[in-house]
């Protein structure tokens, strides 16, 4: 998209708000056209008084004027205060919304291929830069435009053509030393950024080590190593200052000089009798009116350029296709709850590397059964569950549930028939009974004690003074690496869906609370399907039926009984498990 | 607990944060002291430029025209002169002082960071490491807007403020009086608006950090999002949150939007009545019109500083709450440190004889974690502890490093009791290998020697290949220069303990300490391991927490630990003879 695309875009975000930005606009020109003439009622004042022979009474009227003048500017402000600024905001937040509506309906694949900080920067840095090209950006340039023009319209009128020239010609030096060196400042800023991060990853990382620093006395060493990224943010910091030093010292000088030029050239006037005394004060007030506007055009035009590419990158974002979706003639309703798959091949999208992939599996996972699946790390256990939730998509005709396709099923119907207990436990900052029910429309409190006795987590959640009402997560209670897991299998299992997956959901639940949940969930699960994925085949013995996965394929498949009498893989997995669980029990 | 109750809410006073400013400032009190001298030069010039002007105002009423020529080239060079004296003064002032500020804050992370990373390891446990790391970067940075902007802007603008003061006292005390007695209408607007937004700034704060969590975490969860099937839940939730923030930012225009104007109007006042004494006296030909000139440019000059000065709030809030934080974190204790002439041993003469006599170990009060273990390692012998979780395994070799205190015992190396050696001097003849090991952003190299320079490339060659931890190195290109991503997350745990193993080889730690890994490792890496824990273990004193059958077999003894106190020691044969604890453990699941 080229420029004039993106201006487009911007003023598409804008368009219903077209009104607060023209009230905007005129209260802008009042305030301008006011604040013009205030120094001319000094300079009345000047060549009243000066004559020598004048009255206090005289210049009552030119005071009360100015009092006016400021009444009506400090109304104003407020106006455009509101009605600009108030509206960026407002722009700002729609914008979130929207991007926060995209956000949902992407897929993972896009969220493995971003980072998490990145894809924040969307709401904090290019918001930011949207509400400043929309706000102070149209402010800046409207007030550029608007003041210097009267200004000068009024300076050559009133005054000089000559002067005015000779006195505005460093003016131009503030506008390209302010664009030029905020710019320059952006990029500092940046690279400011950038090490500011690298100081924090350095400090994480020390003292996540800090262990190893005191066992191997690095204390030296780390901290060499942090101040070298101490250093580098200091040095960059002083160089951003070192420019803030050139800008003011250049900006002074510029103004002095046009103060400088002003002095020689409107003082000859002056004594010429070109222009009278009070012109000339009055000429100097008007090029200080002319100081913040040359400010202004630099930094508005920084403000554009990096408004623009944010809406280009917001843009690019919005464009993006999540790529699971609803095909057109999706079904929202299936019958059965069997799984069947046939020649399922997958590897993921994006990755030369061919770990985690499947090569041509074919199963079935029975009704109301418990199938389970067992294998090493990285034969493929989790991408086959990943294939059947549609966390990616598999090939056409590849699953089924209930006989249908399931890449034919809506994807909210699927994901109501499946509930999954995924690896990487996740726990919401809010109450435990908040987190347990928040997959159901309505949490009823029998309920989610209920699904909290089948994890084995109501003893613990007692325990608490405050109970379901405990406030877990980033910003709650720490819970055990057990005791999340035991939340997240309540969390699906009062969702009561037809088919519930566990992906090696209780690895760090000890054997005798694992096999209890098992249990547990036979029993409140007779006429349903599960399918339970474990490292640890003590706790899948039971299974109706066991699969065994090795490098992405099936390698086994059958009862505890005539797996271990295969004498396989399966066989020896079970065997040297035993023996290891024995030692550290 | 008593800990988070107080951060709540730390006691906010300036009065705190200007002492803490001041103790560092100390340091680098020539260059604050020049640049403030330099302030003083370059208000002064810019005040006297508009009584320059003011004086050739004055010429044209009332010289004549031969003279008013002269005077204005006379008047006009010396502007341009103090012109550029004051730019050039500006220009060193503030590099000066930016400068001093930034070395300030250079030498608070400094500090901080000393600090922190010398403290007991019972602080990390207690405190989460982003707590930490929020202390070192975050609350510092804070701290660095503020010496940025207060050393910069707030000085300069007192200085301009309290310089057109006395200059106006100086071109006419009556009008001055003027400015000073109206000077407090701004001020009680200011202090207003401070009073305002500080109303706000709670509730603002509060809403804009509950944004930003619920993002990150929503972005981080959306596959349990999509999985649970929620995300149109989801997005209601989030719509709320935006449009609280929306109201807090519309809340913070509205009180921007009646101030500033409000200020504008409150200075402008100052500005009529200035201009008023000013044409009466003129009038009664007490002041000269150029004077009159003086006082309007003064009166630009006085304006800026004073809006600028009303915007500093927020920067001073969020400082005061930082720098009490940092205060908290620098005033934490270290109470394992070496007693006053501490024994120091060297580790190429230890022999690596250890006893634990009587030892009773609490983390806090008296829940006993060790409850009086008392055993003897000779020099050069290997031991496996065993046991179920949290038994008291893992307490026992940290107690070895000295990183835990004992409240009753004592833990003898060499006959020398652990809390009269020196500390450091005590850890280095401690090699550790960690159950989950640490791997830094660096190459293997790097993680081999850590920050040791005096491990030579050839010593880190010789105890990988020790180890066994050549072989997976040398399978990358760039061998032991391979830079390790992510932290290790592409190692294998296996691989990982490798790395440790050769760790303690290049330093050449006469004990190891060795946590097992429990994590599952293939069966190539667990044969690599097996034999470099024999290569290791042989000639060294060894204390292993043992998961692994391979490495039961192989130690001279066996440690069965239970609930804190040792219940059986021997050999896997000797101990599965006696048919008590390990014979149980052993054959539960054969049963």
């Amino acid at each position: 998209m080229n420029r004039f695309q993106l201006f487009i875009k911007l003023l598409h975000y804008t368009k219903k708000h077209y009104i607060a930005y023209i009230i905007g606009l005129l209260a802008l020109i009042i305030i301008d056209v006011t604040e013009l003439f205030i120094p001319a009622q000094t300079g009345y004042i000047i060549d009243t008084i000066k004559t020598g022979n004048a009255v206090i009474s005289s210049v009552y009227p030119f005071l009360i004027k100015i009092m006016i003048f400021i009444t009506i500017v400090t109304l104003f402000r407020f106006v455009w205060r509101y009605t600009l600024f108030g509206t960026a905001r407002r722009i700002e937040t729609e914008m979130r919304k929207k991007l926060y509506d995209k956000f949902s309906d992407l897929s993972q694949e896009f969220y493995t291929k971003n980072k998490t900080g990145d894809l924040m920067s969307y709401f904090t840095n290019d918001l930011n830069a949207i509400r400043m090209i929309t706000g102070p950006g149209f402010l800046m340039i409207a007030d550029f435009v608007l003041m210097t023009s009267l200004i000068i319209f009024r300076m050559i009128t009133t005054t000089d053509l000559v002067l005015t020239l000779v006195a505005c010609f460093p003016l131009p030096l503030i506008s390209i030393v302010s664009m030029v060196i905020t710019k320059k400042m952006h990029s500092l800023y940046e690279d400011k950024q950038q090490a500011f991060g690298g100081l924090s990853d350095i400090t994480q990382e020390s003292i996540s080590g800090v262990r190893v620093i005191k066992s191997f006395i690095q204390y030296y060493g780390a901290q060499n190593r942090f101040n070298k990224s101490n250093e580098k943010n200091r040095d960059i910091t002083i160089k951003t200052i070192q420019m803030e030093a050139l800008i003011s010292a250049l900006v002074q000088f510029a103004i002095g000089f046009s103060f400088f030029t002003t002095l020689l050239y409107g003082g000859y006037l002056t004594t010429q009798k070109v222009i009278s005394l009070g012109e000339f004060v009055a000429f100097y007030e008007y090029l200080i009116l002319l100081i913040w506007p040359s400010f202004a055009l630099g930094w508005g035009i920084n403000i554009i350029s990096k408004g623009l590419s944010s809406v280009k990158r917001i843009e690019a974002l919005l464009d993006v296709k999540p790529a699971i979706f609803d095909t057109e003639n999706a079904v929202s309703e299936v019958h059965g709850n069997d799984v069947e798959i046939k020649g399922l091949t997958f590897s993921y999208p994006h990755t030369n590397d061919s770990s985690f992939s499947l090569k041509n599996i074919h199963l079935s996972i029975d009704k109301n059964k418990i199938t389970a699946i067992t294998g090493r790390t990285g034969s493929g256990k989790t991408t086959f569950i990943n294939c059947i939730t549609r966390t990616f998509n598999p090939p056409r005709g590849t699953v089924f549930i209930g006989g249908v396709d399931i890449l034919d099923i809506k994807l909210s119907s699927l994901r109501s028939i499946i509930s999954v207990v995924t690896q990487d436990v996740f726990l919401f900052s809010a109450t435990i009974s908040e987190n347990i029910a928040i997959g159901v429309n309505r949490g009823e409190n029998d309920a989610i004690v209920n699904a909290s006795k089948i994890a084995s987590f109501h003893g613990n959640v007692e325990e608490f003074t405050e109970q379901y009402e405990t406030i877990v997560g980033e910003r709650g209670v720490t819970l055990s690496g057990g005791q999340k897991q035991r939340l997240t299998i309540a969390r699906a299992i009062i969702r009561n869906s037809p088919i519930l997956i566990l992906d090696d959901a209780m690895s760090a639940v000890d054997i005798d609370t694992e096999k209890k949940i098992i249990n547990n969930i036979l029993e409140n699960r007779k006429n349903m399907t599960t399918i339970l994925i474990s490292h640890r085949i003590s706790s899948i013995i039971n299974a109706d039926k066991i699969i065994v996965f090795d490098e992405g394929e099936v390698k086994e498949s059958g009862t505890h009984a005539t797996l271990i009498r295969q004498g396989g893989l399966y066989k020896e997995l079970y065997e040297r498990q035993k023996i290891e669980e024995a030692i550290n029990d | 607990m008593t800990d988070t109750a107080q951060e709540k809410k730390p006691s906010i006073s300036d009065l705190k944060l200007f002492k803490f400013m001041i103790r560092y400032a100390r340091q680098f009190k020539l260059s604050i002291l020049i640049s403030l001298l330099l302030l003083i030069f370059s208000t002064t010039f810019k005040l006297i430029q508009p009584a320059i002007i003011g004086r050739v105002i004055d010429l044209f009423i009332n010289g004549n025209s031969s003279i008013l020529l002269n005077g204005m080239i006379k008047y006009g060079l010396l502007y341009l002169m103090v012109l550029a004296v004051m730019s050039f003064t500006i220009f060193l002032q503030v590099l000066l002082i930016g400068r001093a500020g930034q070395n300030i804050l250079y030498a608070i992370r400094d500090d901080i960071f000393k600090h922190v990373i010398k403290l007991d390891l019972q602080f990390f446990d207690k405190t989460p490491v982003g707590k930490v790391v929020t202390r070192i970067t975050n609350d510092t940075e804070t701290l660095n807007d503020m010496y940025t902007s207060v050393l910069l802007n707030v000085i300069t603008d007192v200085f301009i403020i309290v310089g057109v003061i006395i200059g106006s006292f100086i071109v006419s005390p009556r009008i001055a009086w003027v400015i000073i007695i109206l000077l407090p209408v701004v001020i009680i607007t200011s202090l207003l608006f401070r009073k305002v937004m500080r109303m706000n700034y709670r509730s603002f704060r509060n809403h804009l950090s509950g944004l930003n969590a619920f993002l990150s975490e929503s972005i981080s969860s959306m596959k349990i999002i999509s999985l649970l099937n929620i995300q149109e839940k989801k997005k209601k939730e989030f719509e709320v949150i935006n449009q609280n923030v929306h109201h807090s930012y519309m809340i913070e225009v509205i009180i921007y939007g009646v101030f500033r104007p409000l200020l504008y109007f409150s200075t402008q006042i100052i500005f009529c009545a200035v201009l008023y004494f000013a044409a009466r006296m003129v009038i009664d030909k007490e002041i000269s019109v150029g004077t009159v000139f003086i006082f309007i440019q003064y009166m630009s000059i006085l304006f800026e500083p004073l809006y600028e000065l009303a915007e500093q709030f927020n920067v001073f809030q969020s400082a005061i709450s930082a720098t009490e934080k940092i205060e908290q974190t620098l005033s934490v204790k270290q109470s394992i440190i070496s007693i006053p002439d501490p024994v120091i041993i060297d580790r190429s003469v230890v022999r690596g004889h250890i006893e634990f006599r009587h030892v009773w170990f609490a983390y806090t009060n008296e829940d006993w974690v060790l409850k009086d273990v008392s055993f003897t390692i000779a020099p050069g012998e290997s031991i496996a502890i065993v046991g179920p979780t949290g038994a008291g395994k893992s307490s026992i070799i940290n107690l070895i490093s000295r990183y835990y205190d004992i409240q009753k015992g004592e833990i003898i190396l060499d006959g020398v009791n652990i809390k009269d050696i020196e500390i450091n001097s005590l850890r280095r003849c401690l090699g550790v290998v960690m159950q989950d090991v640490f791997i830094f952003a660096g190459t293997f190299k790097e993680n081999i020697r850590l920050f040791d320079d005096s491990i030579t490339d050839d010593m880190i060659k010789k105890s990988s290949e020790f180890v066994n931890a050549d072989k997976f190195i040398n399978a990358y290109k760039d061998s032991y220069n391979h830079y390790i991503e992510e932290r290790g997350a592409t190692l294998s745990s296996g691989q990982r303990q490798l790395i440790s193993f050769a760790r303690v080889m290049a330093f050449d730690n006469p004990i190891l300490i060795l946590d097992e890994a429990t994590a599952s490792i293939d069966t190539e890496t667990e044969g690599l391991i097996q034999a470099a824990v024999n290569n290791i273990m042989s000639g060294r004193t060894t204390i292993a927490i043992a998961h692994r059958l391979s490495t039961i077999v192989h130690v001279n003894r066996i440690m069965v630990l239970s609930k804190g106190e040792i219940k059986e020691t021997g050999t896997h044969h000797e101990l599965l003879a006696m048919k008590g604890l390990y014979f149980q453990l052993y054959t539960h699941q054969f049963l």
